[in-house]
């Protein structure tokens, strides 16, 4: 055209439009290209996931009194991304109603934050109803923060249970991503001991969430989805939680274990150790600052020792010798064995615990005097094999198969143990210490309970357990194995439980129960330690056994003094509450 | 009187002249804007009298009625209110700074229930007094002290605005003045020293700039830097734009803009509410509609013989041009965050009014230029 001002307004027009066409292939690089990508950031900004703790199942006793159970308890959460910078502002608001220090919370917050890759952070846990209540009063306040419900595990019987119960705990990170597979969250909890960690495929809850869609202040605008939390399954064991817990009161913070069990199916009615810890403590935030010292304390809370502590067996442990010298047909019932206080074994004096000695007894009297002497005498007749052989029997040295977890097998020395550790040969003094429960041979309280049950039984060894019924179904079964044991050795060794008690010169008399006769066996142990252990295994009816018992106090003193009234109060309640 | 400028050929008002579609494109962007406004601003048990989509309805109504009040009128006349108008402008520009202060700026002044932001009288003012200047002076015979009179004429009003503090609308007078002097003639070697210096400036602008206004520019640089502080509006614009997909939300359906959290999303930053619910569909659709007033606005520059007319609109259309292109880049995270808003399309009435004003004028020069 003519106009001077023409070429260049054409290429300002160019300038301009070519602006405009790269907007336009702006526009459909956002739009087009990576339209799903921010369609997902738009997901993510406006829906939140709350996330619902499906609770574990309960766990009641053989009565259906609660053992642990769960209660609703209030957690004061933020969603970061949604609290954004009010979150100083939002601190002050509710440190006053949780009662602490506004930069405490943030704090927190910070701590937390850098830690947890879930969608929100926990300021305060477990906080009371009032205080979850008046956050949730204020929520428009306080953007991003939200008031989460989650079952808050409980046991009512504390300490009485805890060595059957357990307790629970968070997850490391690790074991987090192990379980992956097996859709647990993160954040869930899981069975540490006892029960809680033996059941957990079946005690735990699955987890739901609830998808909810938010406003930019995280004001709840609809619900979109929700996947229902699945309650874990009911547990009801074996366990008697009212003698559980007299059990717990009778030994009262003494270190020792009881192991209580109903002879008809092998259920453990009552499993104590003591002491013993709270498992409530674990289960909230507050409460795991105080459980280290549980860690330090020297007398070991946390340790089991009903299926984890291996103690020398002492005096109890001649039932397994008697046992294998009958067998060899090296002594029978009727064998006399004089007892000056001592035995020579390879030219020593091994002494009998009563120095003026027992003087001459057959099998029952030896028992009921708990003569070392005799039974010396009865170990070296049958030999170190035939006792290992019936030590193996009875189950010493193996698991005795309870359905908790972590027990241990004890030790049992042997010939090439012996060897390879000392490399010296065995000697018979060391079969003579054996005869008796001494020396190196370390046992569990279960494994001793379980040797008296397979005596009550007349041979059959049962195996015991805790769980009854999983959500109502009956899952336990009587499960024996032989003790392949001749019926009338087997009577013989019973006459002398019953002698322990019921003589007039027993060892066990303190055991006594009116009415019922109760055949057992005394046992105290040299513990390396100036206390000995005691120890008293005991079953009841002698005529037809319905329970048997073991209590084992360590560093406790003299089995037939300390340990056996701990019996009889035991078996009184069983009488009382119809058992025996 | 300066070469040719002032004879008027043809003066009747003569629809076969009236470009119809320069007109309906404003209110066809002003239509998308009516929708968005609504979106992003509705609340329930509102009708619709009672939001801010009506009061803009209102607003273009006077904007329409301007316009062809001022059709009838030959764009010549323009000349003799140009100064008025710029310096009526800037008594307003010093006015606002006794104003209170809104949002920690001062770019508003209260009118009957009204308010007007004097910064967007100030631009057309500018335009029309650098037009005649442009028009009356050619830049072969011009003395070098009169050489700064253009530069003058911009400084004053945008150092006003920048003071408000306002930068977004400040710096948009810097691309219609360049591109009036270039379409006058200057010597593209002192345009080129200029805006090189310009840059070399702005580290040294830099530093006068407001905190938060530094904050943005850093946070055009990495937008996640700080993602919950001052790159949240950066970041959520872009989630807003780009969740929009092909077909967009929906009207009312984008979650973004419903759920508020896309800030300013009424004003600044309505593209995020178009593009959310319009999807690329209106994306195409408004960056369309804007090529084609700026096409027709440069056409009407390079067709129009008469210097006035010609400079009038080369400055009308660099400013809604550049305006639409610096509002787009910014919200889709191409350019920095300096609060320009997008013409037609953003909530503002006197904005609106001006801009209606100012397409009047283009249409008045296509009518009303000299055919030799």
């Amino acid at each position: 055209m003519f106009h001077r001002g023409d070429e260049k307004a054409r290429r300002l027009q160019l300038v301009v439009l070519t602006c405009f066409a790269l907007l336009l292939v702006n526009a459909a690089r956002m739009q087009i290209f990576e339209g799903p990508r921010y369609k997902t950031l738009s997901e993510k900004n406006r829906i939140r996931v709350i996330y619902l703790e499906g609770p574990r199942g309960k766990i009641v006793d053989r009565n259906g009194l609660t053992l642990v159970t769960n209660r609703l308890s209030f957690n004061c959460s933020v969603v970061p991304r949604e609290a954004a910078s009010k979150l100083h502002k939002s601190c002050r608001i509710v440190a006053p109603i949780l009662g602490v220090e506004p930069e405490e919370l943030e704090k927190r917050f910070e701590k937390r934050r850098a830690g947890s890759s879930f969608n929100s952070v926990v300021l305060a846990e477990d906080i009371p109803q009032e205080a979850a209540i008046a956050i949730e009063e204020r929520l428009d306040r306080l953007p991003g923060f939200v008031i989460e419900t989650r079952p808050q595990r409980q046991y009512p019987l504390a300490e009485a249970a805890a060595h059957v119960t357990g307790y629970i705990g968070s997850q490391t990170r690790e074991e987090a991503e192990d379980r992956d597979l097996y859709e647990y969250a993160a954040s869930d909890w899981v069975g540490r001991d006892g029960i809680e960690k033996g059941y957990e495929a079946f005690l735990r809850g699955r987890s739901g969430g609830l998808q909810i869609e938010i406003n930019s202040r995280g004001r709840i605008v609809k619900p979109l989805g929700v996947k229902e939390p699945k309650d874990g399954k009911n547990i009801q064991l074996t366990v008697d939680a009212r003698l559980q817990s007299l059990v717990h009161t009778k030994l009262g913070g003494a270190k020792g274990a009881v192991v209580v069990m109903d002879l008809a199916e092998g259920g453990i009615l009552s499993l104590n150790s003591s002491p013993s810890f709270d498992p409530n403590l674990f289960a909230t935030s507050q409460g795991r600052r105080r459980v280290g010292r549980y860690l330090t304390d020297p007398r070991a809370p946390m340790l089991n020792r009903a299926i984890r502590g291996a103690y020398p067996p002492g005096s109890i442990y001649k039932i397994v010798t008697s046992m294998a010298s009958l067998k060899r047909r090296k002594m029978s019932p009727s064998t006399r064995v004089n007892c000056p206080g001592w035995l020579l074994v390879g030219g020593r004096r091994f002494p009998c615990w009563k120095k003026e000695g027992h003087g001459s007894q057959d099998l029952e009297e030896a028992f009921a005097h708990s003569c070392n002497a005799y039974f010396y005498s009865a170990g070296l007749s049958a030999g170190l094999d035939a006792i290992l052989e019936r030590n193996a029997a009875f189950g010493f040295g193996e698991l005795s198969g309870i359905d908790l977890p972590g027990e241990r097998r004890g030790f049992i020395p042997t010939r090439e143990w012996k060897k390879k550790t000392t490399g010296q040969g065995w000697y018979d003094g060391e079969t003579a210490n054996l005869s008796i429960g001494q020396g190196y041979l370390q046992v569990t309280p279960i494994q001793a309970m379980a040797m008296t049950a397979a005596v009550a039984t007349g041979g059959e060894k049962l195996q015991p357990h805790v769980i009854e019924k999983i959500n109502g179904v009956k899952v336990s079964e009587r499960y024996t194995k032989p003790l392949d044991a001749d019926p009338a050795d087997l009577a013989a060794v019973k006459r002398g439980l019953e002698a322990v008690v019921h003589s007039d010169t027993g060892t066990g008399r303190l055991a006594r129960l009116d009415g019922v006769r109760v055949a057992g066996k005394s046992g105290t142990a040299q513990s390396g330690q100036r206390e000995t252990h005691a120890w008293f295994v005991a079953y009841a009816p002698a005529e037809k056994p319905k329970v048997a018992v073991a209590v084992f106090l360590e560093g406790g003193g003299r089995g037939g003094v300390a340990a056996a009234p701990i019996v009889q109060d035991v078996l009184e309640w069983l009488k009382g509450a119809g058992y025996l | 009187m300066a070469e040719g400028s002032r004879i008027p050929v043809r003066k009747r008002f003569d629809l076969r002249h009236f470009d119809k579609m320069l007109f309906f494109a404003p209110i066809a962007i002003f239509l998308i804007g009516i929708l968005s406004i609504y979106s992003a601003s509705f609340k329930t048990n509102q009708t619709f009298d009672q939001t801010l989509a009506m009061k803009q309805v209102m607003w273009m109504g006077v904007g329409i009625l301007v316009a062809f009040l001022a059709l009838r009128t030959d764009y010549f006349k323009l000349q003799d209110v140009a100064w008025p108008i710029y310096l009526g402008s800037l008594v307003l520009l010093v006015a606002v700074f006794f104003m209170p202060a809104r949002l920690g700026a001062r770019r508003w002044i209260g009118f009957g229930g009204f308010n007007i932001q004097p910064s967007e009288i100030a631009k057309i003012g500018v335009i029309l007094v650098l037009a005649r200047f442009f028009a009356a002076n050619r830049p072969e015979y011009l003395s070098k002290r009169k050489l700064f009179a253009p530069f003058a004429i911009v400084g004053v009003p945008f150092l006003l605005i920048l003071k408000q503090p306002d930068l977004g609308t400040g710096l948009l007078l810097l691309p219609a003045l360049f591109s009036m002097l270039y379409l006058w003639g200057f010597r593209k070697k002192y345009l080129a020293i200029i805006i090189g210096a310009g840059l070399l400036m702005t580290p040294i602008l830099f530093h006068t700039l407001k905190d938060y206004q530094k904050a943005r520019l850093m946070v055009f640089v990495n937008p996640n830097a700080d993602p919950l502080g001052a790159g949240y509006t950066i970041n959520q614009s872009k989630i807003a734009i780009g969740s929009g997909g092909f077909f967009g939300k929906g009207f009312m359906g984008g979650t973004q803009n419903r759920l508020a959290f896309l800030p300013e999303r009424h004003t600044d930053f309505i593209f995020g509410v178009v593009g959310e619910e319009g999807g690329f569909i209106a994306s195409v659709a408004l960056i369309f509609l804007f090529g084609l007033l700026v096409k027709k606005g440069y056409d009407i520059a390079g067709e129009t013989p008469d210097r006035f007319g010609s400079q009038l609109a080369c400055g009308i259309t660099t400013l809604i041009g550049s305006q639409a292109v610096i509002n787009l880049g910014m919200t889709m995270g191409l350019l920095p965050v300096v609060g320009v808003p997008l013409p037609l399309v953003s909530y503002g009435g006197t904005s609106v009014l001006v801009t209606m004003f100012s397409v009047s004028i283009l249409l008045n020069v296509k009518m009303h230029r000299p055919l030799f």
